[in-house]
């Protein structure tokens, strides 16, 4: 029988991670359909590094595998993920020497064509690098993964206050970086 | 100058954008912003920054390889559909055949370069022998029917050797030759350009010079001999029990002897090769990665005993790498995961030459079977192929091999299975 996972709730599919393989596999389908997107651009926008993200992407679904439990009850399934890929960036980016880069030094080159589609893409990713990370991983989540203030002080275990001056700061910057480069990009 | 209650409008800004300000906060933003240009040009530049960001994360999506990659590493079949579709998933709705030959293409390079080397060899073998036979008609006095200068006899392809002595005689006739009773061995001389009447009396049959070793001194002089044996009749022969194929005749077999310009193929008792293994397909149709590395990476040496002319007995010992799911935790405690990782394997080998089947006078069919274990689990290989031996030392081979292992990933048994090109070139010893 062909049901339509697409109706299941997050709940009902974490649930259903637990059957033989082949419901297994079509739960997790609809998780990966549901969720890659979101995790997938925090991966990207708080780690920077494609290929490493790439990486984190990966592990973060397989340790949701890993984490299945008849017993546990996925009440929030979205977030439940953002902490295991918050995780494993996190763990990632201590074992990583972080190169400041001052905002003087922030230049990036321009052409004819730089300011469209994935250049504008660039941009971003460029001048997120200079936000703190509780700024940008605060960004992200609100302007990547829709998630609201109180959700995002959930996630990172602040007050709700901290996150809006963290979001807010943030976005702040990147106006103030990205001004010159979006001008043009509106033309 | 920035005033301090424009520091706050300006958060208010954001906050608005992203919806987080109730009722009062927004009454208190849109008057300020209705006598403040400043304010309205952040606005303006903060709701494009806003877009910019949704727009990224609309282009931020995994791509399809991941997103295969992925499931193949999760223990699921590869999942291009799933993915999302934001930008333009390229080679998707190829159909099957494209597909299908999309699978192979990838590997085809270091297949085909191998097995381009290993057929020119083949080929340049067989092209250089010709001319070493033709040169030794040419120059010889005997008939030389000799194929090449490697000298294996099947029971159906026992030598040709003419006599120098006008005295051989023929057997016409019933009873013309009778084997002598207390002889078990005979003596023919088998090297094309070297043949040597060894006896003046001993009949020729079908052109087979025999020595009878009881009646004539065993010629010492004569080189390049081999000696014949055969189980000893039990009633006298006919000339029809000495044509080709008959009971008699099919009872000849060769045993060599060991001199230095007469080593043969079977006399050489073991066989050592090294085989290169080209990915061709991986099953169930996995994606195969990074072909490049391939063509290095896949190698083996065999080391075969001969337990007769066509059956060889013993060990094959390589590295290659198969598609699997694996987690490995290096030494600094972070889990990777590994799509191919490389499979030391030491199997048991066997391997049987069909020389019955043999082609265009010297290519081999063979199959090999071999099976072992390595660190994942245990590991089966099966081939298919064509074997050329030149000459008694060297030998090529060119097959297809399928290959199969058993391993554990979340405590559940699964299998990999990859289908190969090999080449292998020998040596015999």
């Amino acid at each position: 029988m062909n049901e339509d996972y697409s109706k299941f709730t997050d709940s009902e599919l974490y649930k259903l991670l637990n059957e033989e393989s082949k419901l297994k596999e079509k739960a997790f389908k609809e998780i990966y359909t549901r969720h890659s997107g979101k995790i997938y651009a925090y991966c990207r926008r708080v780690v920077g590094d494609r290929n490493k993200a790439d990486d984190l992407f990966q592990e973060t679904f397989l340790k949701l595998l890993q984490s299945i439990s008849i017993d546990k009850e996925m009440s929030n399934l979205s977030g439940y993920m953002i902490k295991i890929a918050r995780n494993l960036c996190l763990k990632y980016k201590s074992q990583q020497n972080v190169n400041l880069v001052s905002i003087e030094d922030f230049e990036i080159p321009t052409n004819d064509n730089i300011l469209e589609g994935t250049e504008l893409s660039s941009l971003i990713s460029m001048a997120l690098d200079l936000l703190q990370e509780e700024h940008r991983e605060a960004l992200v989540l609100q302007a990547y993964d829709g998630m609201t203030y109180s959700e995002i002080a959930e996630i990172q275990e602040v007050p709700v206050t901290t996150v809006r001056n963290w979001i807010v700061r943030a976005k702040q910057r990147l106006r103030e970086i990205l001004t010159p480069y979006l001008i043009e990009y509106r033309k | 100058m920035t005033q301090p209650g424009d520091n706050k409008m300006s958060d208010l800004i954001y906050q608005f954008i992203d919806g987080e300000t109730d009722s009062t906060q927004q009454n208190v933003l849109f008057k300020s912003l209705a006598d403040n240009p400043e304010l309205q040009s952040e606005f303006q530049e903060a709701i494009f920054l806003n877009k910019a960001l949704v727009n990224d994360s609309r282009v931020l999506t995994p791509s399809n390889e991941l997103a295969n990659s992925l499931f193949i590493n999760a223990g699921f079949p590869p999942a291009v559909q799933v993915t999302q579709p934001i930008q333009p998933v390229t080679g998707s709705g190829k159909g099957f055949w494209s597909g299908f030959i999309g699978k192979f293409k990838s590997s085809l390079i270091p297949a085909s370069v191998g097995s381009i080397i290993t057929a020119a060899l083949m080929m340049t073998g067989i092209y250089v022998l010709d001319i070493g036979n033709n040169t030794a008609n040419n120059a010889g006095t005997q008939k030389n029917t000799y194929k090449t200068s490697r000298e294996n006899y099947t029971s159906n392809n026992v030598p040709v050797i003419k006599s120098e002595s006008s005295d051989a005689t023929t057997i016409t006739g019933k009873n013309n030759f009778v084997y002598p009773p207390k002889i078990n061995k005979r003596m023919v001389s088998h090297s094309p350009s070297e043949i040597k009447i060894l006896t003046q009396s001993v009949p020729q049959v079908n052109d087979l010079v025999v020595k009878d070793n009881a009646s004539e001194p065993e010629n010492n002089n004569s080189k390049d001999i081999s000696i014949i044996s055969f189980s000893k009749p039990s009633k006298p022969l006919d000339a029809e029990l000495m044509k080709p194929g008959s009971s008699f005749i099919n009872s000849f077999s060769l045993k060599p002897v060991e001199t230095a310009n007469n080593i043969t193929e079977a006399n050489l008792g073991l066989l050592l090769e090294i085989k290169g293994i080209s990915g061709l397909v991986y099953a169930p149709w996995r994606s195969i990665t990074d072909d490049s590395k391939l063509f290095m990476k896949n190698v083996a040496l065999n080391l075969f005993y001969k337990l007769s002319r066509n059956n060889y007995f013993g060990i094959e010992t390589g590295n290659e790498s198969l598609q699997m799911f694996r987690t490995v935790t290096d030494s600094a405690g972070n889990i990777n995961f590994v799509k191919e990782p490389d499979l030391f394997y030491i199997n048991c080998a066997w391997r049987h030459n069909f020389r019955e089947w043999e082609l265009m006078d010297n290519l081999i069919p063979f199959t090999d079977v071999s099976a072992g274990y390595t660190k994942w689990g245990a590991v089966g290989k099966a081939i298919v192929g064509l074997y050329y031996n030149p000459e008694n030392r060297l030998s090529f081979g060119l097959g297809l091999e399928g290959t199969a292992l058993q391993y554990t990933f979340q405590l559940k048994t699964k299998f990999t299975e990859k289908l190969g090109l090999v080449y292998f070139l020998g040596y015999n010893f």
